[in-house]
């Protein structure tokens, strides 16, 4: 089982999402957790903080999208370990195949319960563990 | 022998057809004017901006809306999970003391209240956190709404080329663009259905 103190980044441009996913993610056991309002500021704070275990990310954002965080945080040697997980109303197949090509850990398409994004975590951490 | 004639580019238009064309545009230009038409495609540009503006309601009230919910969730949660652990903690001190004979019936009753009380109360947690995940309405219906002012402003900058070609009296512009984002849009073709389907298409893809 993961760490419930496990520090998690929720990265979204809407504020109503991010405290969703923040609030599922409570439900789930994991209170640790940030936001960040695009890519930008993520890869800030991933970088500026150092410590973070795990990033949901949307895909559709101003300034930097979710894809392209992905792609940083792969290329950043610091952080291309980090799980990253896509929870994103992008549900076109193309869209798909480029977050599993990008390195993308797992991908949920809104709308989605907190049911799906438990299943999807315990799925990357059971990964991580192999 | 005859000099080969070079062939004529397909693209280029031939004088007939320029003259035919400027004549429709001329009395196009006519029609609209004589028939007060400009007025119709101005009246028609600015209600873009109303249009836009509802629109720019709807989602204002969506957020304020998903935002008191998600409030009140989060304020009510606490609670529950608080009366769960009174009702657990008073029938196991209940189940321990001692009130003699008489008022055991009593005591069974409260015990067995409790628990009920205890199950209502995982009810409404359940339920709250269902209130909670449909707040997600918000997201995507707030780039299907964003999407629209887009096709709407779109709509009005070519109402407006067309008055500024044949009216060029008309005010420029009516409205200005503001940053919207592009949305999911609708499902198209390419477009999985679920949960499932990405799953399914992860899986081929050895995820």
């Amino acid at each position: 089982m993961a760490d419930p103190n496990m520090k998690i980044l929720v990265v979204d441009d809407f504020s109503t999402m991010r405290r969703i996913v923040r609030n599922l993610l409570k439900e789930l056991g994991f209170a640790n957790v940030s936001e960040a309002e695009d890519g930008v500021d993520a890869l800030n704070k991933l970088r500026s903080e150092g410590n973070f275990e795990f990033v949901v990310s949307d895909w559709n954002m101003p300034n930097m999208t979710g894809i392209e965080l992905l792609r940083n945080i792969r290329a950043d040697a610091a952080l291309k370990h980090l799980p990253v997980l896509m929870v994103t109303a992008e549900a076109k197949r193309e869209n798909i195949i480029e977050a599993a090509q990008a390195g993308a850990s797992g991908y949920v398409v809104k709308p989605f319960t907190a049911a799906t994004l438990d299943e999807k975590l315990k799925k990357v951490f059971a990964t991580m563990q192999k | 022998m005859t000099t080969p004639t070079p062939r004529k580019k397909r693209t280029k238009l031939s004088d007939a057809k320029v003259e035919k064309i400027g004549l429709a545009t001329a009395r196009l230009h006519r029609i609209l004017k004589e028939l007060g038409h400009t007025r119709h495609l101005e009246k028609s540009a600015s209600t873009m901006p109303d249009a836009r503006e509802r629109l720019s309601f709807i989602d204002r009230s969506m957020h304020e809306a998903s935002e008191k919910t998600i409030s009140a969730v989060e304020a009510s949660l606490p609670l529950t999970s608080a009366n769960r652990a009174t009702c657990s903690d008073l029938s196991i001190r209940l189940a321990d003391a001692n009130f003699g004979k008489k008022n055991e019936a009593l005591v069974m009753e409260t015990i067995s209240k409790l628990g009920e009380i205890a199950m209502a109360e995982e009810s409404v947690r359940h339920n709250l956190m269902q209130i909670m995940e449909a707040q997600e309405f918000r997201d995507v219906a707030g780039q299907m709404v964003n999407k629209i002012v887009d096709a709407a402003v779109e709509i009005e900058n070519i109402l407006l080329d067309i008055l500024k070609e044949y009216a060029p009296d008309t005010k420029d512009s009516l409205i200005s663009k503001e940053g919207l984002t592009a949305g999911p849009g609708h499902q198209t073709k390419d477009s999985v259905n679920g949960q499932d389907e990405v799953d399914d298409l992860l899986a081929s893809l050895g995820l």
